[in-house]
C-alpha cells in the first residue's frame, strides 16, 4: 500500500490543462543475471503525470530504480508493464522528442562546446550555419560564450555540466529529463548552478523531471517532489510545494520550506515495505 | 587562456628538451653496439662474407647506393600499394562486423582464421596463380596487413560507452548517424595504432613475397647476395629494409598525433 502524508495527492490536481506526460502503471524489471535466480524488479506501478511548465522533482535513495525511470521515460528502455504517453499518446516515439541530460556530461570529446552543443540540431538536419548561429546563442545565456571554441577536456566540471545542459535543451523539446545534474559538482558550484538553472528554466515552458539526492535541491527548485522508493521502486508520497517560483537560495530559511524539508525526510526514513 | 606569444616563448626550448630527453639514451645505446660490434669483428678477425663490421655494411650502402635504391623503390611501391589495399579491405570488414551481429558471426571467424595460414606457403601459389610480376608481393603485403587493421578498427568501432550511444538516440540519431556522428570518431584512435602494425608487418610482407619468387626488390637482393658471400651486401639490404619500416611508422604516427590532437584527455 502507497502510505501518502497529509500534503498532496494527485486527485487534487488542478486539471487545467491535459497532462504533457503521462506515466500508467509503469513497471521494469530486467532478467536474471544467471540461470535460476529471480528476475530484478526495480519498478513497479509508477504513476504520475506532468503538466506543461511543471517542475518534478523525483527523489529517493541509491539503487530505487531513478535513473531506470528516465531511461524508460525517455524512451531508450522499454517499460515490462504500463505505459508512457507523451501529449496523450502513448504510441509516439519518444526518442527524440524529449531531452534528457545524464549525471556525467558525455560530451564528445573531439568536439568543441560549439560542436558539441549543436549536435542535436545536426541530427535534425538543420543547416549548420543555423545549427551555430543558434548554439551561440543559447550559449550566451548559458555563459558559455567564451569557451564554445574549447574542448570538454579543458572545462571544469560546473562548466561542462552546463555545455551538456545546452547539448540537451537546443533541440526546444517540451519535456526535459534531468538525472542528478549537479550530483558531481562540489556544494558552492552546485549551489550557483541551482539558481542559474531556476532563471533560464522560467522562461521555458517545458516540463522538468529532476532525479535528485538532495532534499533541498528538490524543494528549492520544483513544483512537486515524489519519494520514490522501495524494492521494487514505488512512488511512496508526493509533496507540492506551496512556494511561488524561482525561489532564491534565502527561501531555504523559511518556516514553511523547513516544514517541508523535515516531512520528506521523514519519508524517505519512514519504515517502508 | 594563455596569450598565444607567451604560448610559443615557452614552448619551444621546451620541446627540444623534449626531443633530447626522449632522443638521447637509445641514441647512446645504437652507438654503443654499433661500437662493440665494430670493435668484436676488428679484434676477433671475423670474415667478412660471416658478419662484416658496421664500417663495411657503410661502405656497401655508399657503393651499391643506386643498386639499393633501384630494388627499394620495388619494394616500396609494393608495400605501398598492399598497405593500401590492407587498409581499404580492412575499412569494409571492419564497418561489416562492427554493424551487424549476423554478418560479425560469419565473417569474423574467418577473418581470424586467415592469420593462421603460413602465407609462405601460400606466396608460390600466388606466384603460380598471378605471374612473378608485382601483383603477387602486393597480395602477399595485403594478406599481412589487413589482419591488425581489421582486429583494431573493429575493436575501435565497438568502443563506445552505451550512455553515450544513448544521448545521441535521446536526440534523435538513426544507426546511420550513430555510426557517422559517434563510432566512426571513436575509432580513430584504434585505427591508427593498427596502421602502426600494420606498417611494420608490411615490409615483412614484401620481403616474403619477394623472396618466393620475384624479379627485383630488397628481399629478392638478399636471396641472390646470401649464396654469392655478399653478406655486406645483405645487411645493407637489411638496413634499408628497416629504414623504410620505421620512416612508414613515424608517417603514421605523425599523422596520428594531428588526427588525435583533438581527442587529448581519451588518448594519453
Ligand atoms: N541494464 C540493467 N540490467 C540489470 N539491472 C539493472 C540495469 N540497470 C539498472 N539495474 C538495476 O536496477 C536498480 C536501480 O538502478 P538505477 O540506476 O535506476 O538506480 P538509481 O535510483 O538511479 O540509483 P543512483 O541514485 O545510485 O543513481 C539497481 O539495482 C541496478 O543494479
Ligand atoms: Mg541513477
Amino acid at each position: 500500500m502507497t502510505v501518502r502524508p497529509r500534503a498532496w495527492r494527485e486527485s487534487m490536481t488542478p486539471w487545467t490543462s491535459p497532462p504533457l506526460l503521462d506515466v500508467r502503471g509503469l513497471a521494469k524489471s530486467y532478467p536474471p543475471r544467471r540461470r535460476g535466480e529471480a528476475p530484478l524488479h526495480v519498478l513497479e506501478n509508477v504513476n504520475f503525470s506532468v503538466r506543461e511548465g511543471e517542475f518534478i522533482a523525483v527523489i529517493g535513495p541509491s539503487g530505487s530504480g531513478k535513473s531506470t525511470l528516465l531511461n524508460v521515460i525517455a524512451g531508450l528502455e522499454s517499460p515490462s508493464a504500463g505505459a508512457v504517453a507523451i501529449e496523450g499518446d502513448p504510441q509516439l516515439e519518444r526518442l527524440g522528442r524529449i531531452a534528457y541530460m545524464h549525471q556525467q556530461d558525455l560530451l564528445l570529446p573531439w568536439r568543441t562546446v560549439l560542436e558539441n552543443g549543436r549536435i542535436g540540431l545536426e541530427l535534425q538536419g538543420e543547416a549548420k550555419q543555423e545549427a551555430n548561429r543558434k548554439t551561440a546563442a543559447l550559449a550566451e545565456r548559458f555563459g558559455l560564450t567564451d569557451v564554445l571554441d574549447q574542448r570538454p577536456w579543458q572545462l571544469s566540471g560546473g562548466m561542462r555540466q552546463r555545455a551538456a545542459l545546452l547539448r540537451a535543451t537546443l533541440p526546444e523539446r517540451r519535456v526535459l529529463l534531468l538525472d542528478e545534474p549537479f550530483g558531481a559538482l562540489d556544494a558552492i558550484t552546485r549551489s550557483a548552478l541551482q539558481a542559474w538553472l531556476t532563471s533560464v528554466l522560467d522562461r521555458q515552458k517545458t516540463a522538468v523531471i529532476l532525479v535528485t539526492h538532495d532534499v533541498e535541491e528538490a524543494i528549492l527548485l520544483s513544483d512537486r517532489v515524489l519519494v520514490l522508493r522501495g524494492q521494487p521502486g514505488a512512488i511512496a508520497a508526493q509533496f507540492h510545494v506551496p512556494l511561488p517560483r524561482p525561489r532564491s537560495q534565502a527561501a531555504a530559511a523559511d518556516p514553511p520550506f523547513i516544514a517541508l524539508k523535515s516531512a520528506l525526510i521523514h519519508s524517505l526514513q519512514a519504515p517502508w515495505q | 587562456m594563455t596569450p598565444p606569444e607567451l604560448h610559443d616563448h615557452t614552448r619551444s626550448p621546451r620541446v627540444y628538451l623534449g626531443l633530447i630527453r626522449d632522443w638521447t639514451p637509445p641514441a647512446l645505446l645504437a652507438a654503443a653496439a654499433i661500437a662493440l660490434w665494430e670493435g668484436l669483428v676488428w679484434m676477433l678477425d671475423v670474415q667478412r662474407w660471416l658478419l662484416p663490421a658496421p664500417s663495411v655494411i657503410v661502405r656497401e650502402l655508399v657503393s651499391s647506393g643506386g643498386l639499393l635504391i633501384d630494388h627499394a623503390a620495388t619494394t616500396l611501391t609494393e608495400v605501398l600499394l598492399g598497405f593500401a589495399l590492407a587498409a581499404a579491405a580492412g575499412i569494409l570488414l571492419a564497418a561489416a562486423v562492427a554493424s551487424s551481429r549476423l554478418l560479425e558471426r560469419s565473417i569474423y571467424p574467418f577473418i581470424i582464421a586467415s592469420q593462421t595460414i603460413p602465407y609462405i606457403a601460400i606466396a608460390p601459389l600466388l606466384l603460380v596463380w598471378v605471374g612473378p610480376e608485382i601483383t603477387s608481393k602486393v597480395i602477399v603485403v595485403a594478406l599481412i596487413s589487413f589482419f591488425p587493421i581489421v582486429v583494431n578498427l573493429v575493436d575501435g568501432l565497438r568502443s563506445t560507452d552505451r550512455e553515450v550511444v544513448d544521448v545521441l538516440r535521446t536526440l534523435g540519431a538513426n544507426r546511420a548517424q550513430l555510426f557517422l556522428k559517434l563510432h566512426v570518431h571513436a575509432a580513430v584512435p584504434y585505427f591508427m595504432s593498427g596502421l602502426k602494425v600494420a606498417a611494420v608487418t608490411s615490409v615483412i610482407g614484401a620481403v616474403v613475397g619477394e623472396w618466393v619468387g620475384a624479379q627485383a626488390g630488397l628481399g629478392w637482393l638478399m636471396k641472390v647476395s646470401g649464396p654469392q658471400f655478399q653478406t655486406p651486401r645483405v645487411f645493407a639490404a637489411i638496413v634499408v629494409l628497416s629504414a623504410i619500416a620505421i620512416i612508414l611508422f613515424l608517417v603514421i604516427a605523425g599523422i596520428e598525433k594531428w588526427l588525435l590532437r583533438r581527442y587529448r584527455r581519451n588518448s594519453r
